[in-house]
């Protein structure tokens, strides 16, 4: 670690408490990473400077007063589907360009109660459901960066920030958080609530976390999580200390390795890498058992996501669709396809989806936790959105959900983790999936690994060559007080 | 749960019926659009059309997978 953005926010806060850095040093090194590299990155959306510095300087006043707050002091941005009082929230999408919301999102606001510091709001797929290709992933510039979160993954992965807010309807945070080398959460369904977040499909939205360490997952959860009487699925299980609770090692764990679904399509190199980490966690003490799931041949995950997706989808933006050409091109074909989803259809699905739950349920009678890939394949190009399985290609928008919308159908919370790299230098990950509330297995497997590893400590080359310009140049950093980057809907290539 | 053999095909002539219906103003290249889409997932739709719930208890609901997350896994 050369700069204050490398940190982690656990980094952060023990510097801050032990006086060798400050909220604003720490602010400062953010901003100047993200004038240095977002030009090319584009994960920004909206820079909010003048505000950010206003609150970095209340949190080195508290650092100093010693009443600092959980994350008092931590640059963190937000999806800019999720609502913030007198900031611009776009949804990334021209139709919501000049919208201001008057109150924050829970979630936003628990953050900003917490001391963080609002640095940005973060480009996303329109509505996080089209699939505009405008940021770019840090491993490699010409490679996707996965959405529908895809600003949060990037700032992470670039180190412009150590924690960002994504949300996630069929692995918009996972899938992402896998192609750009970070850790990605998911929580429970029901856990952190989405009022006042944009949403896509009720059934399958969740807000999670992007970090750069399972420790620093943890630490968020506990400010985001619990229940908020706006949203009408919002969990009342109480909020747990994730981090004094949650043990490093992975000593009589019992760990689920699916022998269905979840490796049926996977490209060799990711098989491996999974593999390879499990058993890395068995040689320290974790043990293995192979789970079946009957129900992943019974019914159609992809239907059952899809039909879920398009006929809330629909719902949504029943208001706006005589709007229709006002959307970017990709969430028009979406928004019109998802006309023709019938009500039996959509219940069908609603009523499938315990059916799949009962598979987990057996299987968590039998382990604690689920390893499986967190993408069937790494990052693929921009202009050629396809999944790449070894010689095959095949259509992203046939695979791309296939490992993660199942975990938002089902609810349970995963935690992706990076794992390993394939011969092109791009990231693999896999995914931890524990019971309904059980955050803390997923945590206590990811910090596990990252024990026994340093695959999460490894830094895209983009930045390393950033840390060596800044330390040439200075970090003198001259932003306006705020910057609005435009709103780009137009994609590369189309997966839709 | 049982299933049943399901095999339906999306047409031009079902969606613009659906479409006039809901009262939609579609161009026909939107409308095609949208049958090259459903045409693509047909096989899966109809694999999820396929399953057959059973019309007496144990009832599964759609507010079942809700109850079955708040409580921890399983249903109380």
């Amino acid at each position: 670690v050369t700069e204050l953005a490398d940190c982690t926010v656990a980094e952060l806060l023990e510097s801050y408490g032990s006086k060798t850095a400050s909220p604003v040093e720490a602010l400062e090194s953010c901003l100047g990473r993200i004038d240095r590299l977002d030009g090319s990155v584009g994960a920004v959306l909206t820079l909010l400077v003048d505000r950010s510095r206003r609150q970095a300087a209340e949190s080195e006043r508290r650092w100093a007063r010693g009443d600092a707050r959980q994350l008092e002091g931590i640059p963190y941005g937000l999806k800019d589907i999720i609502g913030t009082a007198g900031i611009r929230t776009t949804g990334g999408s021209m139709l919501y360009a000049e919208n201001v919301p008057t109150e924050s999102a829970a979630l936003a606001q628990r953050l900003e109660d917490a001391g963080g510091v609002l640095v940005a709001k973060l480009n996303t797929f329109e509505f996080a459901g089209g699939s505009n290709a405008t940021t770019s992933n840090p491993w490699d510039l010409d490679r996707w960066a996965c959405g529908s979160s895809s600003g949060s993954a990037a700032a992470v992965a670039a180190h412009e920030l150590p924690l960002t807010i994504g949300t996630d309807s069929g692995g918009s945070i996972i899938g992402p958080a896998v192609f750009c080398g970070v850790v990605g959460l998911k929580p429970t369904f029901g856990l952190v609530p989405r009022s006042g977040i944009m949403p896509l499909s009720w059934t399958l939205d969740h807000a999670g976390t992007l970090t750069r360490s399972t420790l620093d997952a943890a630490l968020s959860l506990r400010v985001i999580a619990g229940h908020d009487t706006r949203d009408p699925t919002s969990s009342r299980h109480p909020v747990e200390d994730y981090v004094g609770k949650s043990d490093k090692t992975i000593e009589g764990v019992r760990l689920g390795i699916p022998t269905d679904w979840f490796f049926d399509l996977c490209d060799p190199e990711v098989d491996s890498a999974v593999r390879a980490a499990i058993a890395q966690l068995v040689d320290n003490g974790a043990t293995v058992v192979d789970i079946d799931l009957p129900s992943t041949k019974l019914v159609d995950l992809h239907a059952m996501e899809l039909t879920i997706f398009y006929a809330e989808l629909s719902a949504n933006h029943e208001i706006t669709f005589d709007r229709l050409s006002e959307y970017g091109p990709e969430f028009q074909r979406l928004l019109v396809r998802s006309q023709f989803t019938s009500a039996a259809d959509y219940l069908q699905a609603l009523r499938s989806r315990h059916l799949v739950q009962l598979d987990f349920q057996r299987a968590f009678e039998r382990v604690d936790a689920l390893v499986v890939p967190g993408q069937i394949c790494t990052a693929p190009l921009q202009d050629h959105l396809v999944a790449r399985i070894g010689s095959d290609e095949y259509p992203l928008l046939d695979v791309l959900s296939r490992l993660t919308a199942v975990m938002n159908i089902v609810g349970v919370p995963t935690l992706s983790l990076p794992i390993g790299f394939d011969s092109l230098n791009l990231p693999i990950g896999m995914t931890v999936a524990a019971r309904p509330f059980d955050e803390r297995t997923c945590f206590r497997v990811g910090r596990a690994f990252e024990e026994l590893t340093d695959f999460h400590l490894a830094t895209p080359q983009l930045v390393e060559a950033d840390i060596s310009r800044a330390h040439e140049k200075g970090a003198a950093v001259s932003l306006d007080g705020i910057v609005l980057n435009p709103i780009r809907t137009d994609t590369k290539d189309s997966i839709w | 749960v049982k299933t049943r053999p399901v095999h339906t095909e999306p047409t031009e002539a079902i969606l613009s019926a659906i479409a006039t219906d809901r009262g939609l103003t579609l161009t026909r290249d939107q409308l095609l659009a949208a049958l090259e889409m459903h045409a693509r997932f047909r096989g899966e739709l109809d694999h999820l059309r396929a399953v057959q719930f059973e019309y007496l208890p144990p009832y599964i609901e759609p507010a079942t997978a809700l109850q079955w997350i708040e409580n921890g896994g399983r249903l109380p």
